[in-house]
């Protein structure tokens, strides 16, 4: 399967070719699968399309020239709605762009829409949109996973070659676990998120999604970089891609963890395990460890993000979000009416959780108590990550069915069980396919040390020569 | 169900937010998932609270304009007694 950035490389890539053939897989499939909350109009976009073809015949293609790329609908677009996911921003139009949108431009890619996605990034599943679920499209009966979920189910029926997805507890690594797509949680700052809608300062990360390894980097390399204008933004290595190579297996040692591995349904065992044998018959050294804190990282995880949502999510107070359609007497009634009727039910949940984790009287029993076993889970991944990559399925199942968990909160948020951990770290994690089953694909997640992005592209793509799930799609 | 009643009508002030009485099923588990946390008092012992990953200092925007704009120069209308900006929901 040729990669996108193969064609780039061999001036193989059409852009008004691969446009029109996105276009019709978009006019077939987008009704069912519901991935785009926005879609650009298509004479403007066929325009771009053909300006970059132009610009590809003089020879003077930038990195990303007439790419198509989606982008997850938290990040800001001057020229398309952003609305997070939520009736409280279906309004909202940015008065500029996200630091990331303005590398793309630069690069010359072609953004096509904005996509569907859990209510401000609040979900697992693609269920808790404002504008309706998200399905699955190798199986449409299924979740895509989320909270970037029209990313991860844009770049499984290929309306777009790379998508932008946004991170804070595994909401693009789980869409691709479970739409057999690839995606990168970065290391905390390697990526600006000015532009992007804050969920939980701490923990979330913009990050690059597409159908393969490679192109996964591609895109990682054109969205990273120092940014002054963002405060945690941090200076760092960057990549080069000439560079990159499936890792040496002799030279590689994998740190599998045992209680992810234990808590996974065997399907996604068994799968995973194949996959590390045939490392350890390459050469990797592989070694199953124990996490002290990986039974405290869900608690510890969700105290976090939802103490720090419900600080984000005071600023949306009735005044300037709600399309002037309510008009309440005083400031208190209007604030308490527009936020109760324009929240979905799982974000008012987190807020009333965030204020109650950081009342008086509970402050220390829970908040500071999690920013403490932050800490330990913290230490721990950056010991055991100085020589090895820790890996272990993305998700514990496979995609679950759509209602399935919409009910229970625990249940829906035991599915971050293994990717939390990366977010409390700041360490960067890539997940990659690794199976693709009747009961929906399964992956793989690597985590390795900060600023250790390549060496998770060059295992990435040791571990995709192994499998030989390079490019796949679903329709 | 008095007490969570209670604690969802707290919540309810605090959070500025409606809240309905079937919340309370959910809000209850939750808390009962976030105490297990408790556990780990002891292995944290003496540890201090880690509230950003790198522990550097956060480096603040220089407080400069980048380019000045005359407030006035935006204004096209008044409407009801507000400023009206051009930009809002502009292409």
């Amino acid at each position: 399967m040729t990669t996108i950035y193969q064609q780039l490389q061999t001036g193989d890539y059409d852009p008004v070719e691969a446009f029109e053939k996105a276009w019709e897989r978009i006019t077939r499939h987008e009704k069912t699968v519901n991935a785009f909350i926005t879609i650009d109009d298509y004479n403007k976009l066929r325009v771009k399309a053909e300006e970059a073809s132009k610009r590809i015949r003089s020879g003077e293609p930038r990195l990303l020239e007439g790419v198509l790329v989606a982008v997850k609908d938290n990040i800001s677009t001057s020229w398309l709605p952003t609305t997070a996911g939520s009736r409280m921003l279906s309004c909202y139009q940015p008065p500029y762009n996200a630091y990331v949108v303005e590398r793309l431009l630069e690069a010359g890619a072609i953004i096509v829409g904005k996509t569907n996605m859990d209510e401000f990034a609040m979900g697992s599943t693609g269920e808790f949109s404002a504008f309706g679920p998200t399905r699955n499209p190798w199986d449409l009966e299924r979740v895509p996973g989320g909270s970037s979920s029209g990313s991860g189910a844009a770049l499984a029926y290929r309306a777009v070659d790379l998508a932008l997805g946004s991170d804070t507890g595994g909401s693009i690594r789980l869409p691709g676990a479970y739409t057999a797509t690839v995606g990168l949680k970065p290391t905390y700052g390697a990526v600006s998120r000015r532009g992007l809608i804050p969920y939980a300062n701490s923990l979330e990360q913009i990050g690059p999604m597409a159908r393969s390894v490679i192109d996964t980097a591609l895109l990682y390399k054109v969205i990273s970089g120092y940014d002054p204008l963002d405060a945690t933004s941090i200076k760092g290595p960057g990549i080069e891609l000439e560079r990159l190579q499936p890792a040496d297996p002799s030279k590689l040692k994998i740190c599998v963890i045992k209680e992810v591995l234990e808590a996974s349904q065997k399907q996604v065992v068994a799968a995973f395990t194949r996959v590390i044998e045939k490392l350890e018959a390459n050469g990797a050294d592989v070694n199953y460890v124990s996490l002290k804190s990986q039974r405290y990282v869900l608690p510890t995880y969700y105290i976090i993000a939802m103490a720090e949502a419900a600080s984000n999510l005071a600023r949306y107070d009735g005044g300037i979000y709600n399309c002037g359609s309510l008009k309440m007497p005083t400031w208190e009634e209007q604030n308490i009416r527009v936020r109760s009727m324009l929240f979905g039910r799982e974000v008012k949940r987190r807020i009333a959780m965030g204020v109650f984790v950081l009342s008086e009287g509970y402050r220390d029993e829970y908040y500071v108590l999690a920013t403490r076993v932050r800490r330990m889970v913290r230490d721990e991944v950056l010991g055991l990550t100085r020589d090895c990559i820790i890996a272990s399925p993305t998700s514990p199942v496979q995609p679950p069915r759509l209602g399935e968990r919409i009910s229970d909160p625990l249940s829906l948020y035991a599915l971050d069980l293994a990717t939390v951990t990366a977010n409390l770290a700041g360490v960067p994690a890539l997940q990659l396919p690794i199976a693709t089953t009747s009961e929906g694909p399964v992956g793989i997640q690597l985590m390795a040390r900060p600023w250790g992005e390549e060496d998770l592209f060059n295992t990435g793509l040791l571990i995709e020569e192994i499998t030989g799930l390079r490019g796949v799609y679903a329709l | 169900m008095e007490d969570c009643e209670k604690t969802l009508s707290t919540l309810s002030r605090l959070a500025r937010l409606e809240l309905q009485p079937e919340d309370c099923e959910a809000i209850e588990s939750i808390r009962e998932f976030f105490s297990t946390l408790s556990e780990a008092k002891r292995l944290v012992e003496g540890k201090q609270p880690l509230y950003h990953v790198w522990e550097t200092e956060s480096h603040l925007r220089i407080q400069e304009a980048y380019h000045q704009v005359n407030i006035k120069d935006l204004m096209v209308e008044v409407e009801e007694g507000f400023v009206k900006f051009p930009w809002r929901g502009k292409q």
